[in-house]
């Protein structure tokens, strides 16, 4: 009998040893107990990174907002880019999320149809208002059956990148219609170099043949969506679909491009085997930081068929939104203002990214900075010619396809209009 | 007459030893009682013991896995669980076109690089089993890739290879630039290729640790017997090698119908579809695009292809020692 009692005290305590080790570590409070609040803000940015200037802002901003609120203190987790939007959508999922997330508009979508963040709309409207014009980014790409969701904090274009120095070599003209692109492109591609890299390949979810496909697709007068149906398979479809063809077999590019995602591109332009790109503005400070690039890298915005009227820019950019689980949602918005003030702003701006307020560009910070002025010629590009980039809760899963069935037409020879109308149907 | 020659190797043998071996000493007093005392242990002492590691096998092992099997038959938004919908998940992998070629392409990347991950690894922990100058040298330089991640291994072969700058890039042949990432047949091979670099370390290590308990004695004999090098390799040391080389192949099958990041990193499963595995097709629909329910479908999918391919090498390990 003693035996028995022992065992079993034996393997009780085995048991709870084990679930002890597998226990999960309390998350701790986010309230204080002194009435301080404690934020938590989950972005892929690195506060503490030596190379990304954008992270030596965001640590100033949040230190700036610690020291000057009145009791509302933000902590900053940094978690990898290709990793953040699933991570919050399981840790929301288990009652964790964080107070603050940093969402890219693209997959915005995502978080409202999973729930990981709230309306803020209350908030956000008012300060709109105020703002106005000032406000640079379309704020129909954050709203969701007519509730904001979060505020942009950075605005993206999409431009011609062009090296100056290989136009140069080849004596060429920077294109300035959609047809002068393909030859001007062909032209450099007798040089050796690619002449104009469209990222064919699977990688990043062909999010780079997708910046291409919308724009050219909206220059024919077509749509992307029509609320969450797909409508991009009509005429102005397959003639963008057919312009890629055209490209390839005008000798615009090559093969080459199939391995190539938007970094491959950006590193081409780097290394000046690529010549001509459309790319995000966000990426020229890196793309120039590259030995021996500095002015050589220039911008314009993208061309159409009419010379003097470029194409429509999808707008896209980071956001702030309010956690759908946040412990003080005033609090968040209070952190929130701050981080899209004029006054951070300016600093986003010294680290390279394209602020979203008008007024910002016209401070003495950004008109210190080396491009102030080409700067402020994405700003006009955005306000004249910008447009909210569509999006959907399965936008990565519609780029996937959109990408591949791309190559089936361009390098494959099938038929445009049969693999958009198969993407299409997949997808309503 | 035939002349007996004695080979120098004969010479080293320890005499053959006629007597029989004593028999085993009868159980002492202590020993009896220790074997007597466990037969009568409590059952509950036995279940006391076993039972953590019960509860942590379930946790860890079988739990995910019956989660994963609920999860494929159950409609998903999200994080949340809907409705049962029965085989529906598995519908798109085994009725389209897309997900049938995802599991031929899963069985020619697991099944090419079995091929050639296995018998290099043979043939490596021969040559690392010989005593040779600066071997350990040799076992350190052939086991790095080992410590190599499987991103860091992508990004390095996508340098490689490239065609413009590669130091592998076989740029222009015969008036063609070869593009390993932009041809799907060559992405498959690179793949492979890239594989095999990182795996086959793990493999030699088992199949060198498994030469080194091979009596040198037997292969000895066998060369008295006039056996030559390949003979001896094949008729001693590979027989008594094949439990450990089932291992290996029971190990790299898991490893390579599992992988993701090597593929996702290197490949993305393009060009044209031509590196779309099921591994990737679990990850992308699990946690790129959040379908939990056909991801985990996926995951079943490979999880039987695992089960089905362990079964049947230990079904000719059986079928082989019986």
């Amino acid at each position: 009998m003693v035996r028995n009692v022992a065992a079993a005290a034996l393997a009780a305590a085995l048991t709870v040893s084990v679930a002890a080790c597998g226990g999960a570590s309390d998350g701790g409070d986010s309230g204080g107990t002194d009435g301080a609040k404690e934020l938590e803000m989950w972005t892929f940015l690195d506060p503490n990174s030596p190379d990304d200037p954008r992270g030596a802002a965001l640590k100033d901003i949040v230190e700036s907002y610690n020291e000057q609120s009145d009791g509302i203190t933000v902590t900053v987790r940094s978690i990898n880019y290709a990793k953040i939007d699933a991570e919050v959508i399981k840790a929301t999922a288990s009652n964790n999320g964080p107070d603050l997330i940093n969402i890219y508009s693209n997959q915005l979508p995502t978080h409202v149809a999973a729930k990981t963040v709230q309306p803020m709309t209350e908030y956000a409207q008012p300060l709109l208002d105020e703002l106005g014009d000032d406000y640079l980014f379309p704020v129909d790409g954050v709203t969701f059956d007519d509730e904001i969701m979060a505020m942009p904090w950075e605005t993206r274009a999409w431009l011609l990148w062009y090296r100056a120095d290989l136009l140069e070599q080849a004596g060429l003209e920077v294109p300035t219609t959609l047809d002068e692109l393909g030859d001007t492109a062909a032209a450099l591609q007798q040089t050796g170099k690619t002449g104009l890299a469209v990222g064919f390949s699977n990688a990043g979810l062909g999010a780079d043949f997708m910046e291409k496909f919308i724009p050219f697709t909206w220059g024919n007068g077509g749509e992307i969506l029509d609320g969450d149906e797909a409508v991009f398979n009509d005429t102005a479809g397959v003639e963008a679909m057919d312009y890629f063809t055209e490209l390839h077999d005008k000798g615009a590019f090559g093969d080459e491009v199939l391995s190539m995602g938007a970094d491959e591109v950006v590193n081409g332009v780097k290394a000046g085997t690529i010549a001509m790109a459309i790319e995000g503005s966000y990426r020229v400070g890196a793309a120039r930081s590259g030995e021996g690039i500095g002015e050589n890298l220039q911008t314009v915005p993208m061309p159409s068929d009419t010379a003097g009227t470029p194409l429509q820019t999808p707008v896209a950019g980071q956001t702030l939104a309010i956690g759908a689980g946040a412990s003080d949602a005033d609090a968040a918005w209070d952190f929130i203002q701050y981080y899209t003030s004029a006054e951070s702003q300016a600093k986003f701006a010294a680290a390279g990214v394209l602020p979203v307020l008008s007024s910002v560009y016209d401070s003495a910070e950004v008109q210190a900075l080396p491009n102030a002025a080409e700067l402020a010629t994405w700003r006009d590009y955005v306000v004249d010619f910008g447009r909210p980039n569509p999006v959907s809760p399965n936008f990565s899963e519609l780029s996937d396809a959109l990408v591949t069935a791309g190559q089936r037409v361009v390098f494959e020879g099938a038929d445009a209009a049969e693999q958009l109308d198969q993407v299409a149907e997949n997808y309503n | 007459m035939a002349t007996v020659v004695h080979h120098p190797a004969e010479t080293k043998r320890p005499p053959v030893r006629q007597t029989p071996p004593p028999p085993p000493a009868p159980p002492t007093p202590s020993s009896a009682r220790r074997r007597k005392a466990a037969a009568n242990a409590p059952a509950g002492l036995a279940w006391g013991l076993i039972l953590p590691s019960i509860v942590v096998v379930a946790i860890v092992s079988i739990f995910p896995i019956a989660y994963a099997i609920n999860l494929s038959l159950h409609e998903t938004s999200y994080m949340q669980v809907g409705e049962f919908i029965g085989f529906e998940n598995f519908l798109p992998i085994f009725t389209t076109g897309e997900g049938l070629g995802q599991i031929g392409l899963s069985l020619v990347y697991v099944i090419g690089s079995l091929l050639l991950a296995v018998p290099l690894s043979l043939g490596l922990a021969n040559l690392l089993n010989q005593q040779v100058a600066f071997r350990r040298v040799f076992r350190v330089l052939i086991l790095l890739p080992w410590v190599v991640s499987q991103t860091v291994a992508a990004l390095l072969w996508k340098w490689l290879v490239n065609p413009d700058y590669g130091p592998l890039g076989l740029g222009e042949l015969g008036g063609n630039r070869v593009d390993f990432l932009a041809d799907p047949v060559l992405a498959m091979v690179l793949l492979i290729v890239v594989n095999v670099w990182i795996s086959y370390p793990l493999a030699t290590i088992l199949c060198l640790a498994s030469l080194q308990t091979i009596p040198e004695e037997l292969k000895e004999a066998a060369e008295v017997d006039g056996a030559g090098p390949f003979r001896r390799f094949m008729q001693v040391t590979l027989p008594l090698m094949k439990p450990t080389l089932f291992v290996v192949a029971i190990q790299l099958t898991l490893l390579y119908f599992n992988m993701v990041t090597l593929v996702y990193t290197l490949t993305g499963g393009g060009p044209l579809g031509g590196t779309n595995l099921l591994s990737l097709g679990a990850f992308k629909e699990s946690f790129e695009f959040f379908n939990l329910g056909l991801g985990a479908a996926y995951s079943v999918v490979l999880f039987a292809f695992n089960v089905i391919f362990g079964a049947a090498y230990i079904r000719l390990l059986r079928s082989d020692k019986s």
